[in-house]
């Protein structure tokens, strides 16, 4: 979402500025708009991200790979990968591991690596986070493991519920 | 959004959600004013090169399911 804006200026590569400019006219935005949201992605995630060796298949090719691996091997992947990498990850960005921040986690892996689509409810009972996706049944059962590692390490168990295109996670109110 | 949202320092913690959808799969023109037409709807944000749309809602107004389905009606 938005936040307060500053001005800056920078010396910025031509052809850059050319490819902005021509994109931010095919969307109908302005270029700033474009640049601050480059500026946020890198800000908020691929900093990050590159830390973990992060790489980018195509949706055709992520959903071939989960097809084909074996369930063990998944679940075994999931909760190796949930046990550590969203620590490194949510460490390197705010310096602390708890719900918060976690969950922040699943809101950035929604947002800047599509891995699923996102959304979170939250009152006074607790909190409930959608995740839906279109990688099937593998992937929810990735999923499933993968948050269920990142939260023990805050020692919580929220409880999960999956289809083949989705995962739920219910948190309990503080 | 949880930690923020908690900040407001309510006593009583006021509903509230947020999704994150892809414009991959629901782009349309003029997402944004369309979606903030929708009661309950308290905050969109179109993020083109993320392609996704953020929206905050009322969840005791609507769903997120029903945002869904409002912009796969506008595809």
């Amino acid at each position: 979402m938005r936040s307060k804006t500053v001005p800056k200026s920078f010396r910025i590569d031509e052809s850059a500025l050319d490819a902005v400019e021509k994109e931010a006219a095919a969307q109908q935005v302005s270029a700033n708009t474009l640049v601050n949201q480059i500026l946020t992605q890198f800000s908020e995630f691929e900093r990050y991200a590159k830390k973990i060796s992060t790489v980018k298949p195509s949706s055709f090719v992520f959903r071939g790979l989960l097809d084909a691996a074996d369930v063990d091997k998944i679940i075994e992947l999931a909760k190796t990968a949930g046990s550590s990498i969203p620590q490194a990850f949510v460490v390197a960005k705010s310096g602390k591991v708890d719900i918060n921040s976690l969950l922040d986690h699943l809101r950035s892996l929604a947002l800047y690596a599509h891995l699923y689509e996102y959304s979170e409810n939250l009152d006074p009972r607790g909190e409930i986070v959608t995740m839906i996706h279109e990688f099937g049944l593998n992937w929810s059962i990735f999923l499933v493991h993968y948050v269920t590692a990142m939260f023990e390490q805050v020692g919580v168990s929220p409880k999960l519920e999956m289809s083949d295109r989705s995962v739920i996670l219910s948190l309990p109110g503080k | 959004m949880r930690e923020e949202h908690m900040k407001q320092g309510t006593a009583e913690l006021q509903p509230f959600g947020n999704a994150i959808f892809s414009l991959h799969t629901h782009g349309s023109s003029n997402l944004e004013s369309k979606l903030k037409t929708i009661q309950g709807i308290t905050e969109v944000y179109v993020n083109y090169v993320a392609d996704v749309v953020e929206v905050k809602f009322d969840p005791s107004k609507i769903r997120s399911e029903d945002i869904r389905d409002f912009m796969k009606k506008l595809e």
